[in-house]
């Protein structure tokens, strides 16, 4: 099994082609080709994590993240650059094979239903095949070049997907934004990959890791500046402070987009990077401040936009933002295995939030959460799901965000750094409340909107069993993954002091979710006031949490330093380049060729054309006169020319 | 004594004359056997070079048998063309012929 793993993500791609090419004249436009890759990816992945988990000694080399398995075969050489394609499976790389694979499969079945009868139906799923295949490519590579070509596949991917339904300005601006935005991080990481390859010869990360860094051939500086390059495009991808702003507008895809894009393709591929490459962040202390600041600072800016958010994807995009956060913090902080953790969990419970959340925009044919309400009455089942989707999220206890989250947090407390700790609490109370407060507004009270109210209905099984599937992930994975198989037995982390602040940390963590719950209990369970009243007598506060001071610095700096540069130099254009050069440069060579156009008609046409005709006529007129017609004429000059002819012979000769 | 220029000035006057009727004669009929004086102009010359220059050799004898030859073929062509001529004009008048004048 382990040994063809190369499959995995060749499969979505030969699906991914076959849909674009044979899809026209196949069932559903090829779309079950798709998901029965996309099946087959979760059953032979599940099968490879079954296996490394019982360790029937499958991993022969031991590395990085523990034992590992790693094929490879040369891509090409050119000089002294060589570049493989291979697989490397671990604990890491497996579980995350599994999480895209099982995800994607979801969404694929999800959007059978969801997506039916809208335009390109074919395309949708080879796209979504292909995004697939790029993450996968990613997840399962064991060299930088492998990674990064998946890397800006899914940059591709999810530019596609965001602005697929183009025929909406706001889809493709969105789209642009998303690539644009996630291409500045690359170029960070493409940088940093330059840097690693330049002072080490190699892309293989086991390499990387086993013969320059661990041994320090590579200095700890040069390990920092590489990782915080790398950690740039870490920041555009997943979407963190300062190139967080993508992500909340990528909400203009389909909804089982926003699901692929928020919990297994596109965001994870930055938290996946920082885990993948540990060892160099972990070199330098610096380099993990700094990626935790990020992180803090990112979860709890989204998690503050999120409080006032009306549009349901909007509040869980900004969750998204919030949560990378929270693993980029992690991570940061040493969490190496919690950040890792978290963005399993977080996969599954996200998903199933986006997928619950397409559920009812399916039924109500709206975003905005004031118009929902009581839904719990009309969909059980999106209900039900969903709420097991916002319990996993806000960490309740037994639930999958639970446990995650608490590693996270114990991690965070065991750097002792205490506005950290406080950032991620805060984080935590922060997503508890706004995370009830959707829930509260969307499914329980009264109907806000009757009319829809009365339209609303459940979704069919297409779209029922991927949330159900989901929710039981969602329910069951932080137990899972906490007793009966440990993560820690297949990706080693440190472990140490963080028994010691366990109570603290439960507390916190419980204290937070209880008081965040609460709160959004007392203000939305009951009565739910009018939003437009709570805007206007929270005036300062509302309208700072409504801002995006991101999307406004870009948007000023912008301003200023593109578009007003522009407009000066579209003015000089206009004033000075149009008006002088190109008029002067018209108007002369206007002149010019009055000039030569007389010069041609007299000099030209009339002297040598008309000349040479003209004389050609003459002489023809006068030649004319020899040719007689007399045979006795022509003889007698034969004869005179002849006797010239030997008399001038006879002269010199004789 | 009769030397070779008694023959050579003999070709020449035949040659002369025959020339002369070529270029004056009206009548295409008396062309042609003016034309039949200048072959006879240049056999004459063949026979008296042969004879005195290089006695013994038969080389300008044959040259004249061959250009008696020649001569009577080009009488069968000038007769028909003459014959032609005379069906396309009604005439022999030669300075009426002049189709192909500029």
């Amino acid at each position: 099994m382990i040994e063809h793993a190369w499959l995995i993500p060749v499969l979505p791609l030969l699906a991914s082609v076959l849909i674009v090419f044979l899809g026209r004249w196949l069932l559903l436009d090829g779309a079950w080709i798709g998901i029965l890759c996309a099946l087959w990816g979760v059953v032979q992945s599940a099968g490879i994590v079954i296996g490394l988990f019982n360790g029937h000694g499958l991993l022969l080399e031991s590395g990085l993240t523990g034992h590992f398995h790693e094929m490879s075969f040369p891509w090409f050489q050119a000089g002294f650059l060589r570049l493989e394609l291979g697989c490397l499976i671990d604990g890491m790389s497996a579980l995350m094979m599994l999480v895209v694979t099982a995800v994607s499969f979801l969404v694929q079945v999800y959007s059978l239903s969801y997506q039916r009868g809208k335009p390109r139906f074919g395309r949708y799923y080879a796209t979504l095949s292909l995004f697939t295949f790029a993450m996968l490519l990613l997840v399962i590579s064991n060299n930088m070049f492998q990674f990064f070509v998946g890397w800006e596949l899914v940059g591709v991917c999810s530019y596609l997907l965001i602005g697929f339904e183009f025929e909406r300005d706001a889809a493709a601006a969105a789209g642009r934004k998303a690539f644009i935005t996630t291409k500045i991080g690359d170029l960070g990481f493409y940088v940093g990959l330059l840097l690693l390859f330049s002072s080490v010869g190699t892309l293989n990360i086991p390499i990387i890791q086993r013969e320059f860094v661990s041994t320090g051939i590579l200095s700890p500086e040069l390990c920092c500046a590489i990782a915080l390059l790398l950690f740039c495009g870490a920041i555009g991808k997943s979407a963190q402070v300062p190139l967080h702003v993508w992500l909340p507008d990528a909400m203009e895809g389909p909804t089982p987009v926003s699901a692929l894009i928020h919990a297994a393709t596109m965001v994870a591929a930055g938290v996946y990077l920082v885990a993948r490459l540990y060892f160099l962040f972990a070199v330098s202390p610096f380099c993990l401040t700094v990626v935790a600041w990020v992180g803090a600072l990112t979860a709890l800016t989204a998690a503050l936009n999120a409080l006032v958010a009306s549009d349901i994807k909007r509040v869980l995009a900004f969750s998204t933002v919030s949560q990378l956060g929270y693993m980029m913090l992690s991570l940061g902080c040493g969490g190496y295995r919690a950040g890792f953790f978290h963005l399993t969990t977080h996969a599954f419970f996200k998903a199933l939030l986006f997928l619950g959340a397409g559920s009812v925009i399916h039924a109500v044919h709206t975003n905005d959460i004031w118009k929902m309400g009581g839904l719990s009455k009309k969909m059980p089942v999106t209900f039900l799901t969903f709420g097991a989707a916002t319990l996993a999220i806000i960490g309740f206890p037994g639930f999958a965000g639970f446990f995650s989250k608490e590693e996270i947090l114990a991690s965070v407390a065991g750097t002792h750094q205490t506005a950290l700790f406080l950032v991620a609490a805060f984080t935590a109370f922060l997503t508890a409340f706004y995370m009830s407060r959707v829930f509260f507004v969307v499914f329980l009270g009264d109907p806000r909107d009757p009319h829809r109210f009365a339209e609303a209905h459940e979704s069919d099984w297409l779209m029922g069993f991927p949330m159900v599937v989901l929710a039981v992930m969602a329910v069951l994975s932080g137990f899972f993954l906490t007793y009966v198989w440990p993560l820690s037995r297949w990706i080693p982390g440190v472990e140490g002091h963080l028994h010691q602040m366990e109570s603290l940390v439960l507390s916190v963590s419980v204290g937070a979710l209880a008081l965040g719950a609460g709160l959004a209990y007392s203000i939305y369970r009951r009565s739910v006031p009018d939003p437009a009243v709570l805007a206007v007598r929270w005036r300062p506060l509302d309208q700072f949490l409504r801002r995006r001071f991101a999307d406004e610095l870009y948007a000023a700096l912008i301003e200023k330093c593109v578009f007003a540069p522009a407009r000066h130099l579209a003015r000089f254009d206009e004033e000075w380049i149009d008006r002088f050069v190109v008029d002067g440069v018209g108007t002369v060579s206007r002149r010019i060729s009055v000039l030569k156009a007389w010069a041609d008609d007299v000099l030209v046409d009339r002297f040598c054309v008309n000349g040479w005709g003209w004389l050609a006529d003459r002489c023809g007129r006068g030649l004319r006169r020899l040719q007689t017609g007399l045979v006795q004429f022509y003889l007698l000059v034969i004869a005179f020319g002849l006797s010239l002819f030997l008399l001038w012979a006879v002269r010199v000769y004789g | 004594m009769v030397t070779l220029y008694h023959y050579l000035v003999l070709s020449a006057l035949l040659f002369g004359i025959g020339l002369y009727g070529v270029l004056t004669r009206r009548n295409a009929l008396l062309i042609l056997i003016s034309i039949e004086l200048l072959f006879n102009a240049a056999n004459v010359n063949f026979v008296a070079l042969n004879r005195y220059l290089y006695p013994g050799q038969p080389l300008g004898q044959a040259a004249v048998l061959f250009v008696i030859a020649v001569a009577a073929a080009e009488a069968v062509v000038g007769l028909a063309l003459v014959l032609a001529l005379y069906r396309t004009f009604r005439t022999l008048q030669i300075e009426k012929i002049d189709l192909l004048k500029g």
